[in-house]
């Protein structure tokens, strides 16, 4: 699935990330250290921020205040908020209502979840320029998780990789345009999934499982389709590779990210990975890479690729210009 | 496809020199190969050969020699 949407403007962006942060190799006593330093090696992961008693709603609100004050723009001129979780605070409602709440927001404010995960902050991005070609102005998206809450004690690939964040973003009408591709695979869905019990007889409650991964199952799927996604993308929007000013992949970890550079064919100025200091942190690594990103005067924005993939299995890539965008460093919280 | 090239990836995975990458090399936690090295080497199996093999079908792999073998029959005879 394809699309575009002419005349939208990604505003601002910025991130919100736990305070906590869980050094890697303190797991050495758990899983070895042997084990524990391939694991940094591979995964390019040295430490992950973990929330701990902070919920996906408390770094949603944080990211959102960060946000609106920096682009100087009120919580009352807010016309929707769109928030990208699977970590919701309750099973109901959704988390944008609580951060509806807790901004301030107007009545009038359109208020929902999607339920997305690595490629999330990309079909956020989709719901949102939806919004502003409906004629909304200021449209809210924050996309983000505390996974570490879902991971197993002792699932040492998990711990070792995800991290808790929160990407926050301001959309709004413009000179500018967005084009998505989209491919979605539902029979990879066993592959990443938490599972939920329903089962509600009277001794039992629901309850939700642990995150489950099949880490070389994901990585198949990414190496296999997204290199072609990108290509397809480029020729559907008439440009050339090198028409790229900056490629913003999601964080999975280090050797995936390796192995799709080659394969996707960006240069290594094209090319930016941060995850050493924050893990995989989901939709919030499209967000979290951008505003975390240090670039001197001569760094161009005009055409950027933002590219999410994994549960699902699925994928979104989108080509946008961030030649407008605030990009504002992200808050610590807690 | 080249050998050569991958048992030198082999060898980097396992950390070992590259005489020790005979046919006869287990593919087994005794000779180092775990997941990290088996989701490692598929990856490089798909970005350098676009050879995509299982991994169920790797974990049942016993040793290197029989490794070449299933890549052969996806791709051709390695030079």
């Amino acid at each position: 699935m394809s699309l575009r949407f002419d005349g939208v403007q990604i505003c601002a962006i910025t991130a919100a990330l736990p305070k906590t942060q869980l050094e890697i190799k303190s797991l050495a006593p758990l899983y070895g250290e042997i084990e524990v330093r391939r694991m940094i090696e591979s995964t390019g992961v040295s430490s992950v921020r973990v929330a701990e008693k902070l919920r996906t709603s408390d770094l949603c609100v944080e990211a959102a205040r960060h946000l609106l004050k920096n682009a100087g723009v009120s919580p009352s001129d807010i016309e929707a908020i769109v928030v990208v979780t699977q970590t919701p605070d309750d099973f109901m409602p959704g988390v944008a209502m609580s951060v509806h709440e807790r901004l301030g927001l107007s009545r009038d404010c359109l208020t929902f979840d999607l339920n997305y995960g690595c490629p999330g902050f990309v079909y956020g991005l989709l719901q949102v320029a939806m919004l502003v070609r409906s004629g909304l102005k200021n449209v809210l998206l924050c996309a983000g998780d505390v996974t570490s809450k879902l991971i197993k004690q002792g699932d040492r690939h998990l711990q070792a990789v995800f991290g808790d964040g929160v990407g926050a973003a301001l959309l709004g009408p413009g000179s500018e345009q967005i084009d998505f591709l989209f491919d979605t695979d539902g029979a990879g869905k066993p592959y990443l999934h938490t599972p939920l019990n329903y089962d509600l007889s009277p001794e039992k409650v629901a309850t939700v499982g642990h995150l489950q991964m099949d880490g070389s199952q994901v990585m198949t799927f990414a190496l296999s389709r997204v290199p072609s996604m990108v290509k397809k993308l480029l020729e559907q929007c008439g440009l050339k590779q090198t028409d790229i000013d900056l490629a913003f992949f999601h964080q999975a970890n280090l050797l995936m990210l390796k192995y799709l550079k080659k394969l996707s064919g960006f240069t290594v100025s094209q090319w930016i990975t941060d995850l050493a200091e924050t893990g995989n942190t989901g939709s919030a690594s499209i967000p979290l890479l951008i505003s975390r990103l240090k670039t001197g005067p001569e760094t161009r924005f005009n055409k950027v690729m933002l590219c999410g993939f994994g549960i699902g299995l699925s994928i979104g890539v989108a080509i946008a210009s961030l030649k407008e965008t605030q990009r504002i460093s992200p808050i610590e919280v807690g | 496809m080249n050998k050569n090239l991958i048992c030198a990836e082999i060898a980097k995975l396992l950390d070992l020199p590259l005489s020790a990458i005979t046919d006869e090399l287990p593919i087994s936690e005794e000779s180092g190969w775990d997941s990290i090295v088996t989701v490692s080497f598929v990856a490089f199996l798909i970005t350098e050969f676009d050879c995509r093999m299982e991994i169920e079908e790797l974990m049942a792999t016993l040793t290197v020699g029989d490794l070449w073998g299933r890549i052969e029959t996806k791709v051709g005879v390695m030079q």
